[in-house]
């Protein structure tokens, strides 16, 4: 791995220093003539003045070396990474200010979330600039600048992310919708994010419909990323918001168990029809098992498809058992001598509902 | 009320009783069911029925602010809202309220921030047609919740520190009343 000494190759080497730092960010941060006013794309910050594009971590890139192999790198502070900025003096620390005041069109089945937030950026120490915050798990429709200065920063963002869900308790499930913030041109050695709990909140009536809004969780974590380049060894800081929702439980219930068991109760209504009504007793099994059918197939529609069985696949497991039951319980006087019907009519009376109920409840509390 | 029944009307109803017995139709386990799945409702009715009824709450709380959202043109102020953290729930727990002319006067006179007072809720509409428990006294000051107010909230946060390996690396806050600040305030199971 070259590290670009100067002496190395005198073509390549040196300061990758091209042109002077018109984009460079001053250790105070301060660029207050050429601010990128409201970058609405989401894609950062990035400047591009009179068609030529300055790159976010330009200042970066100018104090790095160009190593044999044509790779950037720094020979001093902390980092190698072609991101480093060593005369950046120290981090910024930033308390990251969260306040959400819509959540819409929670689409499970993809995972997706529409989500408008204000995001506030406050430190004591002037950050660097230009800032190029990204979303990683989401697309940004808008992200308006309503303040930027360079200890203070407030954006108001709306935009669509993704969060994949966890559906082994559906119905009775709880979701975690993830909103994350990175930074990804300047690195630790510049920007250290924080969570500032006193900002991380809920707007004024908040509310998700059909969901309960159970907690609001705010972190922030330095991360490296697989090396992409030579010398990648750059960390790189990111907050995530979390929002904690659970579904309703009424509604869960009788959207999935109570037609679950409605159907189980009238499959087991056969029971009690006579051996002499074989006809109808053996015709009251088949709409049941299609109307189960049909009831999961419903309700695996509007879920995305799963490793794993939701809890109302297991209900639905003990629906299919249970009417299994009640036909084996009626194929039984057909290969029985007719002078044990009774018996079979009876023991079936008492053992099919009996271990229904076992089942449902195996099925239920599985 | 004079019987006009004629006299072999007894004999034919003594013969229709075992009749009608017999023309049930269903079996014996079967209408225990049915009379099984008929107490469930008949008791949830009555639960239902008794646990509707109003109910007042005594708490306390200090006023964080009161501001005057609406003046005439004298200057008097027409609507004010106070905003409450409530003292005895755990957590922080803030309502705003936001009333008419004789509560302004009285909360721009009698209510201080800063200030603890104690406070009664009783159950109310709401503006979405549903029962919610709401301030109607705060110090001296008595409140006519209006049912059309869109603007009174209430918001519920107890946070903890997050911490991974034993560093702090963030905050969780719950926003739901969890039955710790339930056990303490329990109008808040009907928000």
């Amino acid at each position: 791995m070259a590290s670009g000494p100067a002496s190395a190759a005198p073509a390549a080497s040196g300061s990758a220093k091209a042109a002077p730092p018109a984009g460079s960010a001053a250790p105070d941060g301060k660029k207050a003539d050429d601010k990128d006013k409201g970058d609405k794309d989401g894609k950062g910050d990035s400047k591009d003045k009179g068609g030529d594009k300055e790159l976010p971590a330009e200042a970066a890139l100018n104090t790095a070396k160009v190593g044999e192999t044509g790779a950037l790198s720094h020979d001093r502070g902390l980092f190698k990474s072609a991101f480093a900025n060593p005369d950046f003096g120290k981090a910024a620390q930033v308390k990251v200010g969260f306040v959400l005041t819509n959540i819409s069109s929670y689409d499970i089945k993809e995972g997706t979330f529409e989500a408008t937030f204000y995001l506030s950026l406050t430190s004591k120490t002037p950050m660097p600039d230009p800032l190029n915050l990204i979303f990683p798990n989401g697309k940004v429709d808008s992200k308006d600048a309503l303040a930027d200065r360079p200890t203070f920063k407030l954006f108001r963002v709306t935009g669509t992310f993704r969060s994949p869900p966890d559906l082994r308790r559906y119905p009775f499930d709880s979701q975690e919708l993830v909103i994350e913030v990175e930074e990804n041109s300047k690195g630790v050695d510049q920007l250290r994010l924080s969570a500032d709990p006193e900002h991380t909140r809920l707007d004024a009536n908040f509310a998700i419909s059909g969901w309960d809004t159970k907690y609001l969780e705010a972190r922030s974590l330095a991360r490296d990323m697989p090396p992409r380049f030579e010398n990648d060894d750059m960390y790189y800081g990111r907050y995530m918001a979390r929002i904690g929702i659970a579904r309703f439980g009424t509604s869960a219930v009788f959207s999935v168990y109570v037609p679950g068991f409605v159907i189980v109760i009238i499959g087991l209504l056969a029971m009690w029809v006579t051996p002499d009504e074989m006809e109808v007793r053996s015709n009251g099994g088949a709409p049941m098992l299609a109307g189960a059918v049909l009831f999961h197939f419903s309700l695996i529609q509007s879920l995305p498809a799963t490793s794993y069985l939701t809890r109302a696949d297991k209900l639905m497991i003990g629906v299919y058992l249970s009417l299994l039951m009640n036909m084996i319980s009626t194929w039984f006087f057909f290969i029985v001598d007719e002078e044990k019907h009774d018996l079979v009519f009876k023991t079936a009376r008492i053992v099919v509902p009996v271990l229904t109920t076992l089942l449902m409840t195996a099925m239920c509390i599985s | 009320m004079t019987n006009h029944a004629p006299n072999h009307a007894q004999p034919d109803a003594g013969e229709a009783k075992p009749e009608s017995k017999k023309g049930t139709g269903l079996p014996e386990p079967i209408r225990w069911a049915i009379r099984i799945l008929i107490l469930p409702f008949v008791a949830a009715s009555i639960f239902f029925a008794c646990g509707s009824q109003s109910k007042d709450f005594d708490s306390r709380g200090k006023v964080v602010r009161v501001y005057v959202n609406r003046k005439d043109e004298a200057g008097n102020p027409l609507v004010t809202d106070v905003e409450v953290l409530y003292t005895g729930c755990g957590g922080e727990v803030r309502t705003v309220i936001r009333s008419n002319v004789d509560f302004s006067k009285c909360a721009l006179t009698k209510l201080k921030a800063g200030e603890e007072y104690p406070l009664v809720l009783t159950r109310a509409k709401k503006r979405d047609g549903h029962f919610g428990t709401t301030i109607v006294k705060l110090g001296e000051c008595v409140r006519v919740p209006d049912p059309t107010d869109s603007r009174s909230y209430t918001t519920i946060r107890d946070c903890s520190e997050l911490k991974t390996d034993g560093i702090l690396v963030g905050t969780h806050c719950e926003v739901f009343p969890d039955p710790k600040v339930l056990a303490l305030c329990p109008w808040f199971a009907e928000q």
